[in-house]
């Protein structure tokens, strides 16, 4: 699914995300590649993403940092057949990261989500080419149904929406008591996206906006 | 799922956790509504539970249908992802899922926050089908789950099942796009849920920028944010 695509914000709030997501093509790289193999590719791409500098690691069929008790957990548990993912809060780290996936070579699909532009310039000072685009065109429909826009910038880095409104709602009264700075909120939040794409950061500093603490 | 009644103190921490607010605090226990939960599994695997109170029952079919959408974890076995997902467009430099001269669309129903029943579903596939410009994938969990991926019909049992999301994949020329864009507009004013939208095209000749004007002269905003294949899987399709 687009779980890292319908990401909501300006593209001032947006420029410090980018999520790089590995996995093999089924049909065709687990038919090609011995399954030991796959792993190893599959965990070398988040090493390669830990040297870089991001900010955190997950596994889409086991678990997040959190879930898994930290980066050495996502890593022993990824085996053939994983879709993982890296997270980048800065453009020049994710551009030194996808010179080292170049430069490796692991040979399985690799695909960045952000902004358009910047990822056009993240590709030209890689050396890479983009392959295929995917346009999000938005939410449609009974639109009412849904929460304040600074609450949605939170909810939708995790596709899969399991970081719930009332939690979210729940993490700001206790940011507005003191009870919780900005930057505690958004790791806490992102506990329950357990693909590890939920850009913690990110969170913190939406946090910032609605409830002018720190 | 559902809350041991013995076990659970009341305490209701578990309540906010809920993605579809499933979850309330009635006679000083905490009660999951079992007709508003898609079965995502967030509650018990968030552990906010500290009497281990919320549980997971067997689930059999038609229920079952809501895990597979629902939670992350459930592998569907014929597309071999976790999740509700396919591929789509993450391994088309491998697949060629997507060939030049077409796109393909992702309608994904519930998402996000609404959640939607495979009636509300089934509402926007005959929509999509009747017009004979779609072409469900079929590698997807939805389609298989249709009685017939040409009408868009679902089967009776699992109509009032409710998931997070339900994605409908599809292809369409290029040449099409702009009539079926005005169609999710048509299903947009009808449907009593919500859907996100996504367009996927090949960036060969130019056609991402081709495709991105269709979109912004039928009327759509295009986010400025989305997601590249960067082309580094192997073997490379052949178009």
């Amino acid at each position: 699914m687009s779980h890292t695509l319908h990401r909501r914000g300006s593209v001032e709030s947006l420029k410090d995300d980018i999520v790089f997501l590995m996995m093999p093509a089924h049909r065709y790289n687990d038919v090609d590649v011995p399954q030991a193999e796959l792993g190893a590719r599959l965990r070398r791409f988040m090493e390669l993403g830990m040297e870089k500098g991001c900010i955190c690691i997950g596994n889409a069929s086991t678990g997040n940092e959190y879930t898994l008790g930290g980066e050495q957990g996502v890593l022993d548990s990824t085996v053939e057949g994983a879709t993982v993912h890296c997270v980048f809060d800065d453009q020049d780290k994710a551009i030194e990261f996808m010179k080292a996936l170049k430069e490796e070579d692991l040979g399985l699909s690799v695909v960045v989500s952000g902004l358009f532009d910047m990822l056009g310039e993240c590709c030209r000072k890689s050396g890479l080419t983009p392959h295929t685009v995917e346009y999000s065109l938005g939410v449609w429909g009974s639109t009412s149904q849904l929460p304040p826009e600074p609450v949605l910038e939170i909810n939708t880095m995790c596709g899969h929406g399991m970081v719930s409104v009332g939690r979210i709602q729940d993490v700001i009264d206790k940011i507005q008591k003191g009870r919780m700075t900005c930057e505690e909120g958004g790791r806490e939040l992102g506990k329950t996206c357990t693909c590890g794409i939920f850009n913690w950061k990110r969170a913190g500093e939406i946090l910032q906006r609605i409830t002018g603490a720190t | 799922m559902y809350i041991d009644q013995e076990a659970c103190v009341g305490c209701g921490l578990c309540v906010p956790y809920c993605p579809v607010g499933a979850i309330s605090v009635s006679g000083r226990k905490a009660v999951i509504d079992a007709d508003a939960c898609v079965e995502c599994s967030c509650c018990r695997r968030s552990r906010v539970c500290r009497k281990d109170a919320i549980c997971q029952e067997e689930l059999k079919m038609p229920r079952a249908v809501r895990s597979v959408m629902s939670d992350v974890f459930t592998i569907f076995e014929d597309t071999g992802v976790s999740g509700r997902g396919t591929e789509e467009m993450k391994t088309n430099e491998v697949t060629g899922r997507f060939k030049p001269g077409w796109v393909g669309m992702a309608l994904e129903a519930g998402r996000p926050i609404a959640a939607a029943t495979f009636r509300q579903v089934q509402e926007i596939a005959v929509a999509l089908a009747g017009t004979g410009l779609v072409e469900f994938e079929t590698c997807n969990p939805i389609t298989q789950m249709m009685k017939d991926n040409r009408t868009g019909y679902f089967r009776e049992d699992i109509l009032d099942e409710r998931v997070y999301s339900a994605i409908l994949e599809f292809s369409v020329p290029v040449e099409r796009l702009a009539e079926v864009l005005a169609l999710c507009k048509e299903i947009a004013a009808k449907t009593s849920t919500v859907f996100s939208l996504d367009v996927s095209s090949v960036t060969l000749g130019g056609q991402d920028q081709a495709v991105r004007e269709i979109m912004e002269g039928a009327g759509f905003s295009v986010r400025p944010n989305g997601k590249v294949n960067l082309g580094l899987g192997r073997p490379l399709h052949q178009f």
